[in-house]
This record gives C-alpha cells, structure tokens and sequence, in this order.
C-alpha cells in the first residue's frame, strides 16, 4: 500500500522541499528514516545537499517513481542521457556525491558513467584540466609510474 | 551553509574506484599520472574486467600485442592489492594465453576471496581447476567449456548465489554432484549447453530456474525439477520429451516452449503462465486446473487451438491475456474461449507482428464476441492498425 503522505526534505542552505513519500523512498537514507519516524510535519535535513543540487535529484526521483511502470526502458535511457548531458563538471560530480549521501542507486550509477565517459579516452593532462586536479608528481616520478606500465601508455604517443 | 563545490579530489578513494571500474583498464591504470593521490588507486579496483573492450581502449586489438598480454596481466595481478569482488576474462586475446597460466590467474582471484567470475575463452576446454578453489564466490558465470567432471577434492560453493552455464559440455552426473555443493543457490541459467540426458535438478535453496536447450539438442530424454522453493521456471526446448516432472510446490512463474499442459498440471501454485510456441487445443480447457492464473500469454501461435470445447469450468481469477498470433481469423476461437471463460478479465491483448486485410472485419467480429466480464477491455497491437476498446 503506498502512503499518500508527503514528505518535507530540507536543503543545507535552508530550504524546504516538499515531495511525495514514493519520490522520497527512492533513496535507501530516507527510506530507513521514515521507517522509523513515519510521515512527519518536521522537515528531514540533509546537511550535505544544498538546495541547487537537491532540486535536481527531486527532478530525477520524480520521473523515475513513474518509469519503471509506465514507460519504455528505452524512453527512460533517453531522458536519462538527456538529464546528465548538459551539467556542468561541478553539477555532475555534485549529484554523484549527493546520490551515494543519500543511497539512490541508479542516480549513482547515472553520474558514475557519467563521469567515466567524460574521462574515457582523454590523456592525463586534459583530465586533470577538466576536473581540476593538481599535478604533485615530480617529473621523475611520473616518468617511474609510466615506465612500471609501459603498455598503458603506449596509445599517447600518436598526436 | 553550503558546502562549497566539490573537485574529483574530494571524492573517497571508494567512489574514485566505483568510477575507475568504469573505464578500461589501461585508461584506469593511466590515471595513475594525474596525481600522487591516484598514483595508487587502480591497485584497489574491486573488479578486474580482462575482456577484449575493457583491456585495450583501442577498437581492435593490434594483433601484435597478444603475446604480451600474459605479462602485462601477470603484471597487473601482482601489483593489484586488495579483495577482488569481480574477475571477468573473455575475449580474443585469451586464445594466446597458455591454460595454466590462466589457472593462476584464476587461483590468484581465489586468493583475493573474488565473489563473481566470469569466464570466456575463445576455445572450448575444461573448467580451470582454479575456479573450485575460489570458495567465496557468489556469482559463477561459464561459457564455451567443457564440465565433464568435478574436481575429485571439490567441497563446494558455500556463498554461490547464481550460476551461470553457457554453451556448456555438461552430463548429466556433473550436473547432479553440482548442486548439492551450492546450498544457497538462487538462479541457475543452463543455456545452450548439450551432453545432458536426463536433467535432474533438485535444490531446496533455487528461486531461478531457466534452462533452455539449443534447437540442435534432441538427446534429452526426462527432464525433472524438485525444489520445494522454486518461484519461477523456464523451459525452452524444440523437441519432444518423453519424461517430465516437477515437483514446485509454490511455482507462480512460467515460461515455456512446450505446448502441452501436462507436464505442469502439478504446478498448482501458477499465477503466470506464458506458452511461448503456442499450446494444444485440449489444454486450453484444462487451463482451469490452475486455479489461482491470473495471466496468460501465448507466443507465436503455431499450435493454436481452434476445436476448443466450451464446457470447461471458469478461469476465476484470469485477469489479463496477451496472444501473439499469426493468423487472425484462426485466433477467434481461442479468444472467444477466453473472453467467455474469464469474468475477472481487465485486459486482452491481441497483437501480430505483420500487417494483413481484413483488420476491419476481424475487429468487429473480435469486439462483438460474448464477454463474461463487464471491464473487460480490449487491446489490439496490428502492424499499422493500433485500437483499444
């Protein structure tokens, strides 16, 4: 029987989101809570999501509490290419941190690929330009790390 | 307060790896140069995928390159730290690699407690011994070996959970010795496999049973099924058995290519029952004996009954019926059966894959028939024709 109730959410910048309690099981924290609490008028906080972020994963839990009866799985694939295509790096590895906090496994799976394809065939330096990761290795030790794989590192020579 | 922005180095080492699992494995290992922080992190990868797309990001493998490939994997091995919880090797490359070197590889996953495995070579050989030794698995995945016989010390799976046998020498005595040592079995997949006789699986843990035989294989000769928990069962096979029995107390779910009933009279507990080569036209009226079917579907009507006698007893619980048919005018009797013989009928799906003449006429005769439900509502699925009622 599904619980008619809604469920209040409350963002770390302090703001209240109200959704449905189908929307809000999909995340495996919430699901454990109101288990526990059962429907309240209080808002559950959710310290680590602020509320840009959370609005989004709301817009993901929202169609997928429908998809899985009503719509094709090809349809739901597409609406999932399109939800993550244009975010930004920032969004996207935002909503991968918020969907493992909160225990929604296909939104986690969804920004996981998401940002595998983004790092699928690109060389070192451009990873580490698109998301922002500092170069510590000395050139010494990047050269020992590319020698102990040598094959690994073969493609780069190509321009 | 919002936390600030977060960077791909502010993720765990955990999800880094959940991500990294995601690429192939030389572009994981590559990352190893973005940072001192990544330098290591490959070597914690919970899976290890050596399969042809996953090894070498390039679309085709340089041909080149195959007799190195044993070391650079050995290489790999030796480096990679921690747990293993998923080992997959399938691919071109493994027809290069001499079988015990792979038996070490495969030894070497042991050791890590590695929980899922799975194997493809490109030629057909015996099951690595290795693969016994590797006691914590609980996903076993099998295709193009031979499994004649079972290692002589083998104690068993004591986690498997699902097993997978894929184009698979198999015989009937390996089978037999086999599930007794996977106490917690849940799904077991028996996929083209062939040297089997008289199949006889008996598990009290299976959930999951599908076995679906090539349309090459005509040396079956009984197939029987006794697991007191089995919730759903499948079975695809071209010709005729001479033998089959099931003991499924509670089995809810069927999926079939026979198309007789009774082989199944005794699955009493059936709710689903999907005939996917059509069925007989005496079993129509015995669909009866299963009391508690709420759900019909019959596939590719070959057989499709036409002579059906209308004096059965009612489908009482039959809610929903979904008939693939290839003739249209020949279907009318069974639908005709159906709709007067279920008073909880909500849906009936007519559908057929090519288009035909005379959809118009068919439709009225089919909207016109006697229905013993008042909300039964019907679908029709033609090629270029779609209708609802």
């Amino acid at each position: 029987m599904v619980k008619e109730c809604k469920v209040k959410l409350k963002s770390s910048d302090d703001k209240i989101f109200e959704v449905d309690y189908a929307v809000a099981i999909q995340s495996q924290i919430l699901n454990n809570t109101l288990g526990h609490t059962g429907c309240t008028d209080s808002a559950l906080p959710l310290h680590n999501v602020s509320s840009q972020i959370l609005a989004k994963v709301i817009d993901y839990c929202e169609y997928h509490v429908n998809a899985s009866s009503t719509i094709s799985e090809k349809d739901v694939k597409m609406w999932d290419q399109e939800f993550v295509k244009h975010l930004d790096q920032a969004t996207l590895l935002d909503l991968l941190m918020a969907a493992q906090y909160l225990g929604i496994h296909n939104l986690q799976e969804l920004t996981c690929q998401t940002v595998a394809d983004r790092i699928k065939d690109k060389r070192p330096e451009d990873i580490r330009e698109i998301f922002n990761i500092q170069n510590d290795l000395t050139p010494e030790e990047e050269e020992e790390i590319r020698c102990e794989n040598e094959w690994a590192f073969e493609e780069e020579v190509s321009p | 307060m919002a936390p600030s922005r977060m960077g791909l180095n502010d993720f765990p080492d955990s999800l880094l790896c959940l991500i990294l699992t995601r690429v192939p494995l030389d572009q994981a290992i590559r990352c190893s140069v973005l940072s001192k922080r990544w330098k290591l992190l490959w070597r914690f990868l919970p899976i290890l995928d050596f399969s042809d797309d996953m090894l070498y990001s390039s679309a085709r493998l340089p041909s080149a390159r195959l007799p190195e490939i044993q070391n650079i994997i050995d290489g790999i091995l030796k480096l990679h730290s921690v747990s293993l919880e998923a080992f997959d090797f399938h691919g071109v490359f493994t027809s290069s690699i001499s079988s015990a070197k792979i038996d070490e590889w495969i030894h070497h996953a042991a050791l890590k407690d590695v929980t899922k495995l799975r194997l493809q070579f490109r030629r057909v050989v015996a099951v690595p011994t290795s693969v016994f030794t590797c006691c914590k698995l609980r996903s076993l995945t099998l295709m193009n070996f031979s499994l004649e016989n079972m290692h002589g010390s083998f104690s068993g799976f004591p986690c498997l959970v699902s097993l997978f046998l894929v184009n698979i020498k198999l015989n009937d005595k390996t089978l037999e010795l086999m599930l007794p040592l996977c106490p917690v079995l849940r799904g077991l997949f028996v996929l083209d496999c062939h040297g089997l006789q008289r199949v006889k699986i008996c598990s009290t843990s299976l959930l999951l049973l599908k076995l679906d035989f090539p349309p090459s294989c005509n040396e079956i000769k009984a197939i029987t099924a006794k697991c007191p928990r089995l919730c759903s069962l499948t079975i695809q096979i071209m010709h005729h058995v001479e033998k089959m029995e099931f003991e499924l107390p509670i089995c809810s779910d069927l999926s079939t290519t026979v198309s007789r009933l009774e082989p199944f009279t005794a699955l009493k507990s059936l709710m689903k029952v999907a005939f996917l080569n059509g069925i007989y036209e005496g079993n129509v009226s015995n669909l009866h004996q299963f009391p508690y079917l709420t759900q019909i579907c019959i596939d590719n009507a070959r057989y499709l009954a036409r002579n059906i006698s209308g004096a059965a007893p009612l489908l009482k619980n039959l809610e929903q019926a979904h008939l693939n048919v290839a003739s249209l005018n020949d279907a009318i009797p069974l639908l005709a059966y159906l709709l007067q013989h279920a008073p909880a009928m909500k849906t009936l799906i007519v559908s057929r894959q090519q288009g035909f003449d005379g959809a118009l006429e068919f439709v009225n005769m089919l909207f016109n028939l006697p229905r013993a439900s008042k909300e039964a509502k019907i679908l029709l699925s033609l090629k270029n024709f779609k209708g609802s009622e």
